[in-house]
């Protein structure tokens, strides 16, 4: 199980010698692999490397295999074994003609897992130890145990500075990952997913009527596709220094994926069902207390707010968060079948994962149907063939929600708690909103859709085929060259289907889009690689040259139709006029690259290499740029004067790298050209200029360049990885200095230039922060471990430079945009704020312009609101930066307790310090008057009870000390005092959580009666939650959340769909 | 020894396939089928580029800058969201950053001055003067919203930072534009575009629009020097002379061709309402327009929004107005006519001021289709001031929803208007919006929102 495919082929080249048939002479070889402790340890790899022989321990730690005839010769030969959490361990043995050997191992743990193999890129493995970079790696009992259906959300909290955001709790929900902080502009901060060698579709796409990102559905990321179940390890590259050998798209990282594979031996037959319930975590807080209406008078009709009057006790309120939500269900069957001969091993899985969201709606959905076959053969001596082939089909359906007329969310929380949403239609059988509660009409505007009519109406389904394969042929001519060519396809079509029916406010008189996007990755590596040992130093000399080609291919196809005109009818045919789009691109990738590993004297470990990459994207500009990385480690404690300190300084290592990465530019944008574009400015409208059967071109609003390099993110990184105690406490600390040169992005240039902007390698961008990692085994005795891991990561991002340009937007709302801004960290939110002292504001007293900073010069100090005359603050008409949605660090406690073999209780705490929120959901709640917050009174001079509150606020200026009142007109509605249509400032929180991500309980049910009476060797029950709890001061829905999904744009929410808690109850029958 | 030999072949076997696929793959990356652009055009006819130019004109005029004018002149009200605070005069350099940059960027100035190139390399002379009228009403209604913006420096690729001009040296450019334009109109020399959408390429149309639009950008200045209206009115009396010969944009059914007032309703229905100020002149005039512009509330009348009201409940835009394919005025006949009004009036012809005034009258009921005399005519007891105040009342009701009555506010002060929060509309109604932050941000020429006028050259009070 904890063999890893890849290196398996890499670094002992065959692990499995030819089946032959043996002979009188044949040496048997078995023993029993323990701990110290003298438990067994299934599974572990043991070897003769001299003669590639090896077999794998069995449940109870015995291991058997035979040494045929014409390989024994009467010699000493190094018999080794591995098994991952423990140290190795070498024995000599003679194999003589018909002398059987017995050979016992008792392994030494190793919580920093120095050993385990981890592959660096280009499907090299290394031992840990040897490395001189940090990899994160996560393997296939972490991932079960998240019990997470996307996989990259299984990666929360397990990798310092690998930072996943679970964008909501749809089914489906796209999972944004980020690691080490943002190195560009505009250039999307996903990393570069390669599953078993071949590069992988990790598209998010919001398409529909999605506007911008922030309206339509909730996309999901396209590595969702993959069954989690499938997968063996994920590793993590995370800097330049470790995927330099990825080139110009590797500066974000890149995330390796290894699934499972057979092994020899005996078929293993397994299966799981999981049973999941989902629940909604945070929803936000409303008042029941004021009805519709305004200035608190009462109003029915087309009057958006709830500042009306106090409801009697006799009307009913209705919570219109909490009536959305039930409790949803998540079924998944996986079963999987492996084995293997000696020639052959082969592994399939067939799983379905269909999850029922928590909506009140048949139309909130995710269904997965994966199959996977993987399997090789040996050919002769010389060649070993491998195939793995995934093919996934899955469904979603989804709900309209974000900033949308439409939305689930923003209708239902803008809803005066006097009016009843669970009734949606009218007593004409038409949509009925609160606005619009009587229309004796199909069509027509309903103000904001009934959240009801939103979950039973829309309809907002995607189909997805996704085809994966790649085939890998090794061949080695001679016993330390391996010669090896890996060709993979991942296809991938979208098909969706967007019905916004008559009478929804997005589109009154209906719209019906149709989508198919197709994604076409192909890519083949040739990769030659030589290993040789010499007696000198120990040395060891692994040298690998290749070549990568890469093409992929992307379109997409969209009509819309509007104006339906019959209701229920949802195809293209029942609209009246419709507008085609396409968009496709093509881009291709070329590299070579070339790579020395140096071991010498089994302590100082150096590598090199160097990748010349071309890409299509450069257009004009020069295409072919080198990479280079280096890296060096040496394992001090190997030296004989720490010999004596092995009980307590087990291991030690010191470590350093240098590599660069690079990203190319986005497709086409070199060139500059005209557009078929349309005219708008935000507010949803849009005047195409192609129209009255004339074609109409534009220059477009980006101009190209013909000279651009590419991105070059430069990263140096040194650490040091210690075990101490027996091995049994380990950290590892890392610090790392990145610099982004030359990145890409369309400088903002003055539109009166003609182009708003041009095309540069224009900024500089720094990351530098720290990761460490503890891992420790505080007690382990006789059936009973407890483990305990910690993870930190802290990572400091500058936007250094931006070639003068002040801010470069990345995108967002009217009243607050994520930019990217000079001397701040990247993503910076801004917007509106206050009129605030120290920043050379000019304000209007008593129609004088004056200076504030110099008028009341000793009054103030920096930062302090400028009060009114009339006692309030001012809006400050210059945008700004209000918040930053980067945390300070990141951080997880895992820890998990093992009774017997048996029983196992686990644990994982996620916690995030810092990041801001614009909670632009309170803000439109205030101004709407729903928000728990505006249920306030304040006696007025009559003695009359208003709503509102008497606030006197804290500043300099005319009208400091100046008690106002702060009802609907002055403060929460039509004032400053909410950030929809104030100050944008006002919904800016601090995001940081602490949550109960993972906690889970399993058994091993392995009785030998079990065996006996049903044939299944054991039976694993596990109970596991997740995302139980949440403690934040975040006050709207969950702080993990984004509107955005993984754009580079974070921290907002504004009426997102909130997250989900989980409970998890999973039987697995292995046979 | 023979295994080595044959590790060898296999090592030559494996450099021979390296050579191939390097040799194979020359044009892996050059290769036009991933070099080329399938999504965007890199070389459009003229027509194409005149397409796109008309229907950034048609954007520019009724769109945003007209919005929030209507709200400000009170002929509409904001009353919800955003357009509450524009309405508070609360706005933002990020506000109308669309309309700014829209003025340059594609569709505008940069593309009417390719379309200025190619006609002129094709010696389509009447094609060019009608790119040139285009670039004026650009130009002057952009001078007259933000005063002083670059334009002798704008759109040329060796100027990074363009500076600011005066907003008195572009309209003089403009006028001379205006006078090489009419030239260009009368020699109706070359090919002429199929799609004008305005006129149909009838340029005799074009060069009355000329006329008028250098008579607006005439009367802009009479504030500062009243000799502009002896110039204005020499200009209006060879413009617009009938009904059919006014500026509109064009819009049809088609959702992606509707106007951008019925897409603003579409999307933001609450968001402006009927402003009460006009609402309120019309019932006391018994103005047959009420209807016309309105529709009913839902008691059944007609109701107007106060300033700053976030009430949606008052009267909304008509029917008429709110029809997908309803073509909102450029420059219209009428306007041509309160031009000669107001110009003769100041140059002491009375009653060719009268007489325009009435045409103008007579011009609108023709064009809504209303009874003869149902709107009222104006005999020579109207006179002096009374005459004048008149003038400009029946031009503030004519030019519904334009541009033009928030120009004509701001130089004649009428009709008096109560500001939000009361006051002195002279100081509380803003008379010039802030740069775009995006102009701002990248252009030092430009100063920040807090340094830059509240008022603009033409408009000195």
């Amino acid at each position: 199980m904890q063999k890893k495919f890849i290196a398996t082929i890499i670094c002992c080249a065959f692990v499995i010698a030819p089946a032959l048939a043996f002979s009188q002479e044949a040496v048997v070889i078995s023993g029993k692999v323990t701990d110290e402790l003298g438990e067994p340890l299934p599974g572990a790899n043991i070897l003769i490397p001299s003669l590639r022989i090896g077999a794998a321990s069995d449940k109870d730690g015995t291991y058997r295999f035979i040494v045929p005839s014409n390989l024994v010769r009467g010699q000493r030969v190094d018999l080794s074994v591995r098994y991952i959490g423990y140290r190795s361990e070498v024995a000599q043995v003679t194999l003589t003609p018909s002398a059987n050997v017995v050979q016992d191992f008792k392994l030494r743990v190793d919580v920093l897992k120095m050993e385990e193999v981890v592959v660096t890129g280009m499907g090299v493995g290394v031992e840990k130890e040897k490395l001189g970079v940090t990899i994160g790696k996560v393997k296939t009992q972490e991932i079960a145990e998240s019990d997470e259906g996307n996989l990259v959300s299984a990666l929360h909290g397990k990798v310092a500075n690998v930072e996943i955001t679970s964008t909501s709790g749809e089914p489906g929900a796209a999972t944004y990952i980020r690691i080490r902080g943002v190195n560009t502009i505009r250039g999307g901060t996903q990393p570069l997913m390669v599953v078993d060698g071949t590069p992988i579709n990790n598209q998010m796409i919001f398409g529909g009527n999605s506007t911008g990102g922030h309206g339509g559905t909730t996309p999901t990321n396209r590595a969702s596709d993959i069954n989690p179940e499938d997968i063996e390890s994920i590793e993590i590259l995370k800097g330049a220094a470790a995927s330099a050998i990825y080139g110009s798209r590797a500066n974000n990282g890149v995330v390796l994926i290894t699934t499972k594979s057979g092994k020899f031996g005996r078929p293993q037959l397994s299966y799981k069902v999981a049973y999941t319930i989902d629940r909604v975590t945070n929803l936000p807080e409303l008042q029941t207390t004021y009805g519709q209406g305004v200035d608190g008078v009462g109003y029915t009709g087309n009057v958006p707010w709830s500042w009306g009057a106090k409801l009697t006790s006799s009307t009913p309120a209705y919570n219109h968060a909490e009536e959305l939500f039930e409790t949803g269900h998540t079924l998944e069957n996986n079963l999987t079948l492996s084995g293997g001969t000696e020639a052959t091993t082969y592994y399939l899985s067939l799983s379905r994962y269909s999850q029922n969201g928590t909506m009140k709606s048949d139309n909130s959905d995710y269904n997965r149907t994966a199959v996977r076959v993987k399997a090789s053969q040996r050919i002769g001596s010389k060649f070993n063939l491998m195939g793995n082939i995934a093919f996934s089909d899955v469904g979603m359906d989804r709900i309209q929600r974000g900033s949308n007329v439409s939305g689930l969310m923003l209708g239902a929380l803008r809803t005066p708690p006097d009016f009843n949403n669970e009734i949606y239609l009218n007593e004409y059988g038409f949509h009925r909103s609160y606005r619009f509660p009587d229309r004796a009409t199909l069509g027509g505007t309903r103000g904001y859709d009934n959240p009801f009519w939103v979950l039973n109406e829309h309809l907002n389904p995607s189909d997805v085929g996704r085809a994966f394969g790649n085939i890998k042929v090794d061949f080695d001519p001679v016993d330390w060259i391996n010669v090896s060519y890996t060709l993979g396809h991942d296809y991938s079509e979208d098909e969706r289907r967007t019905v916004i029916p008559i009478g929804s406010s997005d589109k009154p008189e209906g719209r019906i889009i149709r989508e198919k996007f197709n994604y076409k990755e192909t890519s083949g590596r040739l990769a030659v690689t030589a290993t040789r040992r010499f007696t000198p130093a120990n040395l060891v000399l692994n040298v690998m040259a290749g070549q990568e080609l890469n093409q992929r291919s992307y379109n997409n196809f969209t009509t819309i139709g509007d104006g339906m005109s019959v209701f229920g009818f949802d195809q293209l045919d029942n609209t009246t006029s419709w507008s085609p789009d396409e968009y496709e691109w093509k881009i291709r990738d070329e590299a070579y690259f070339g790579q020395i590993m140096v071991d010498m004297w089994d302590q100082l470990y150096v590598s090199a290499a160097i990748r010349n990459d071309g890409s299509s994207t450069f257009g004009g500009s020069d295409k072919r740029h080198w990479f280079p990385k280096v890296s060096g480690a040496w394992e001090f404690t190997a030296l004989d004067q720490f010999k004596g300190f092995g009980k307590w300084l087990s291991f030690g290592k010191i470590r350093a790298a240098y590599g660069e990465s690079g990203r190319q530019p986005a497709v086409y944008e070199t060139i500059t050209a005209f557009i078929t574009g349309a005219y708008g400015a935000g507010w949803g409208e849009a005047l195409d200029a192609t129209a009255f059967g004339y074609g109409g071109f534009l220059s477009d609003y980006s101009r190209g360049n013909n000279n651009i390099d590419p991105e070059r993110a430069k990263e140096t990184e040194f650490g040091v990885d210690l075990a101490f105690y027996h091995n049994r406490f380990g950290i590892n600390v890392t610090r790392y200095l990145q610099k982004t040169e030359d990145v890409i992005l369309s400088l903002p240039t003055p539109p009166s230039t003609g182009y708003g902007e041009t095309l540069k390698n224009a900024a500089v961008l720094e990351n530098d922060g720290w990761e460490i990692g503890i891992d420790m085994q505080p007690i382990r005795i006789r059936n009973f471990t407890w483990d305990l891991g910690l993870v930190w990561g802290k990572n400091d991002n500058m936007v250094k430079s931006l070639a003068g340009a002040e801010f470069v937007g990345l995108g967002g709302f009217v009243s607050c945009n994520a930019a990217a801004v000079e001397g701040e960290s990247y993503g910076s939110l801004r917007g509106t704020d206050f009129v605030r002292f120290g920043r050379g504001n000019t304000v209007i007293e008593n129609g004088q312009v004056i200076d504030i900073d110099t008028k009341y010069a000793g009054q103030w100090s920096s930062g302090d609101l400028y009060i009114a005359e009339d006692g309030f603050p001012l809006l400050d008409a210059q945008e700004r930066t209000i918040g930053d949605p980067n945390p300070d660090w990141t951080g997880s406690i895992r820890t998990s307790f093992t009774l017997f073999n048996k029983l196992r209780i686990s644990g994982l705490l996620d916690i995030k310090q810092g990041g801001d929120v614009w909670n632009g959901t309170k803000g439109a709640l205030y101004y709407f008057g729903t928000h728990k917050d505006t249920d306030l009174h304040y006696i007025d001079a009559s003695g009359q009870e208003q709503r509102g509150d008497k606030y006197t606020f804290a500043g300099v200026g005319p009208g400091a000390g100046t008690e106002v009142i702060r009802d609907q007109d002055s403060w929460y509605g039509f004032g400053l005092g909410n950030s929809f249509v104030g100050v944008s400032s006002e919904s800016i929180e601090d995001g940081s959580y602490v949550k109960l991500r993972e906690i889970s309980v399993s058994y091993k049910l392995d009785h030998p009666k079990l065996k006996q009476w049903t044939g299944l060797s054991d039976i694993d029950i596990r109970i596991s939650g997740r995302n139980l709890v949440t403690w934040t001061d975040y006050t709207g829905i969950d702080p993990e959340t984004n509107l955005f999904g993984t754009l580079n744009i974070q921290g907002f929410d504004y009426f997102n769909n909130p997250q989900t808690r989980s409970f998890v109850f999973t039987l697995r029958f292995n046979y | 020894m023979l295994k080595r030999k044959k590790g060898a072949i296999g090592l030559l076997a494996i450099a021979f396939i390296i050579a191939g696929l390097v040799s194979g793959c020359q044009d892996f990356l050059n290769n036009p089928e991933v070099q080329n652009d399938p999504n965007r055009a890199t070389d459009v006819q003229a027509d194409q580029l005149f397409q796109g130019i008309q229907v950034g004109q048609f954007f520019m005029q009724e769109g945003g800058l007209a919005r929030l004018f209507s709200v400000w002149t009170q002929q509409m009200a904001g009353t919800d969201r955003q357009l509450v605070a524009y309405a508070k005069y609360d706005i933002t350099e990020s506000d109308h950053d669309d309309e700014f940059n829209n003025i340059y960027t594609g569709g505008g100035l940069i593309d009417i001055r390719n379309l200025i190139k190619v006609t002129s390399e094709n010696s389509w002379i009447a094609y060019r003067g009608i790119a040139k009228v285009h670039e004026a009403l650009l130009m002057g209604t952009s001078a007259s919203v933000w005063g002083d913006i670059p334009y002798s420096e704008a759109v040329n690729d060796d100027i990074a930072t363009p500076k600011l001009d005066s907003q008195k040296s572009i309209y003089d450019a403009l006028q001379i534009l205006l006078d090489n334009a009419i030239t260009d109109l009368q020699s109706g020399e070359g090919y002429l575009p199929p799609n004008d959408h305005i006129f149909g390429a009838d340029l005799s149309k074009w060069i009355a629009a000329a006329h008028s639009l250098k008579a607006r950008l005439y009367l802009h200045w009479a504030e500062v020097d009243p000799g502009n209206y002896a110039l204005a009115l020499a200009q209006a009396q060879q413009g617009i002379s009938f009904v059919e010969g006014s500026m509109k944009t064009r819009h049809s059914t088609v959702e992606s061709e509707s106007s951008v007032w019925y897409q603003f309703y579409r999307e933001r229905d609450s968001y402006m309402r009927a402003g009460k100020f006009l609402v309120d002149l019309l019932v006391s005039r018994n103005d047959p327009r009420l209807q016309i512009y309105f529709a009913p509330d839902d008691n059944g009348g007609y109701s107007g929004a106060e300033p700053g009201e976030g009430n949606a409940l008052v009267s909304s835009l008509s029917s008429i107005f709110l029809a997908k394919d309803h073509s909102f005025d450029i420059l219209t006949y009428e306007e041509n006519l309160f031009m000669v009004a107001e110009a003769a009036f100041k140059t002491g012809d009375e009653s060719t001021a009268r007489t325009a005034l009435n045409n103008a009258m007579s011009a609108i009921e023709t064009r809504w289709s209303l009874d003869v005399n149902s709107l009222p005519r104006y005999d020579n007891t109207f006179t002096g001031q009374a005459l004048l105040e008149k003038i400009c009342e029946e031009k503030y009701i004519g030019l519904f929803l334009n541009i033009e009555a928030y120009n004509d506010w701001k130089r004649t002060k009428m009709p008096i208007l109560v500001p939000f929060g009361g006051g002195d509309p002279e100081t509380s109604i803003p008379h010039r919006i802030p740069y775009s932050d995006d102009e701002r941000q990248t252009n030092p020429n430009v100063p920040p929102p807090s340094q830059q006028p509240l008022r603009n050259t033409n408009d000195p009070s």
